[in-house]
This record gives C-alpha cells, structure tokens and sequence, in this order.
C-alpha cells in the first residue's frame, strides 16, 4: 500500500514523464506566444510582403531573360577574361573602385562599360555592404556561352 | 520640359511637390550630357550640383572604397548640395554615356528662401531617402570622429 505500491506500478516514473509532457507543452506554447508578433507582422505587411515575393520573382525572370538575350561579343568575352585575372589577384570580396582604377590603369578597353555589364549580368554581384563578389558560375556560363556563339 | 518634369514627378524626392512647386524646381534644372567616366562628383570636394538621373550607369564610391551602383532612371545623386556648405560624401562616375538633370546648390538655395514650402518639403523627404545611404555614410563617420 501507499508508496510501495506507487513504486510496484512504476508510479514515480509515469507521474515524471506526466510531468515532463506538461511542461514541454508549457513551454513550446510560452515560445508560440512569444513570435506571436512576428506572425501578426507578417499579417499586417502581407501587401508588403507579397510585393517583395512578386519583385524577387521579376528579378530572377529579368536574370533569366538577361543571359538568354546576352550576345558574347569578342570585347566582352576578352574583358571577361582580362577582369577575371585582375579580380583573382584582390580580396574576395572586393572593392568596386579599386577594380575600376586597376583595370583602367592597365590599359583595359572601356572598363566602365564592361563593369556596367558584368553588373547587368550579375557577373559582379553586390555583397551588400558596398563590396563585390565574382560570380565564378556566371564567369564559366559566358565562356561556354561565347564558345557556343 | 515637359519629359523632364515627369521624370522629377516620377522620384521619390519630387514625387509630393505640386505641379506649380515642380515647374520651379524644372526651371532651374538643366538638361546635361554625361559621356563614359566622367565624374560628376568628388568625395571630399565642395558639393556645388545636385543631379537626377534620365539615364545611363553610375557608381557612387565612399571612403574604404565602399561603392554602389545607380541605373534607374530618377535615381538622385550628390545629395550634399542640399545640404549648405557641405562637401561630397562620395566620387560619382558615370560607367556608360548618359543624361542628368543638373542644379546648383546656389539656384537651390535661392528657391527654398523664396518658397519655404518646396524647402519644407524637400528636405523632410530628402531625410527619409538618405537613411538608404545610411551604411555607407556612417563608415566615412566613424571615422572622422
């Protein structure tokens, strides 16, 4: 009787899991109530939101379309080449300006241009804090792409 | 002029202002050719003209050789001049020929003192555009404090 028979049918074990299950329940509700806010955010900006899906959607169609429309023409693909070079000998990522003065000191044929390019074609994506990267996929793509032309 | 106003209607700085207010700000706009790496602005240089971009491709450079790119049409650049006696807070150069609308700070100045209204306007939104700038502008002051 009392405690002893508590611990024959396993008693403290069960009243510790009963226990456990409650308080996880507890707790995964408390967190629930907690981002609650960032889902009625969300609710409340659905416009928002909704814009920024539909923008980011026409972006990569423009992309998409962008490469399709994209004629290699020999200028292109040998500035292409020659940055490649000069990019691979700055820090990753790098710096939009020093690029534009390295490449112009060099003698490159219109960089201006060819940055604007690059840029057009995200071969020279932003990293979002004023810095760039190389997009080596892109830099491959063109290659193959102006050998195909 | 006609184009040219609604270019200035189409930015988010000009977009409030009333027809009469904009007719204004197109008078003492100029229409001006920029060619492939021209600079319009110089960081740290004395902030004389304000521009709106028609078109063409330009690459805005801070300090720790920070940079972005301007391609829209309507974009704004060398926002210091509607600031008085300011310098440049970056190096503008056009990456392709292009077309801006071109006003001196002078021209701008003289506006706003005759039509406070345009100036009450301009510089409340201007405050909310340049937030944007915000990551690039805070590094040039850290480290001038």
């Amino acid at each position: 009787m009392g405690f002893d028979a508590i611990t024959n049918q396993n008693g403290w074990a069960m009243a510790l899991v009963g226990v456990s299950i409650v308080f996880s329940g507890l707790l995964i509700l408390s967190l629930s109530i907690a981002q609650l806010h960032k889902i009625l955010d969300i609710w409340e900006k659905k416009g928002d939101v909704y814009k920024k899906i539909v923008e980011k959607r026409e972006q990569k169609a423009k992309k998409v379309q962008a490469y399709k429309d994209l004629t290699v023409t020999e200028w292109l693909e040998i500035s292409v080449k020659q940055f490649n070079i000069l990019v691979q000998a700055m820090d990753d990522p790098f710096a939009l300006p020093v690029l534009l003065d390295v490449a112009q000191k060099r003698g490159l044929h219109r960089p201006h241009s060819a940055l604007t390019e690059f840029l057009k074609i995200e071969l020279i994506i932003p990293d979002g804090n004023g810095y760039y990267r190389w997009d080596k996929r892109v830099f491959r793509n063109i290659l193959k792409k102006g050998e195909g032309q | 002029m006609e184009d040219e106003k609604q270019v200035l209607k189409s930015t988010d700085l000009f977009k409030d202002l009333e027809p009469v207010e904009l007719e204004k700000i197109a008078a003492i706009m100029q229409l001006t050719r920029v060619h492939e790496g021209e600079i319009l602005t110089d960081r740290k240089q004395p902030a004389y003209f304000f521009y709106v971009v028609i078109s063409g491709n330009y690459m805005l450079a801070f300090e720790e050789d920070r940079a972005f790119t301007v391609h829209e049409e309507g974009e704004c650049l060398g926002w210091a001049t509607l600031a008085a006696s300011s310098t440049y807070t970056a190096t503008t150069v056009a990456l392709t020929d292009g077309e801006v609308l071109c006003m001196s700070g002078q021209d701008f100045l003289e506006l706003i003192q005759i039509n406070s209204a345009i100036g009450e306007k301009l510089m409340a939104k201007s405050c909310k555009l340049l937030e944007k700038r915000l990551p690039f502008a805070k590094v040039s002051e850290t480290n001038n404090s």
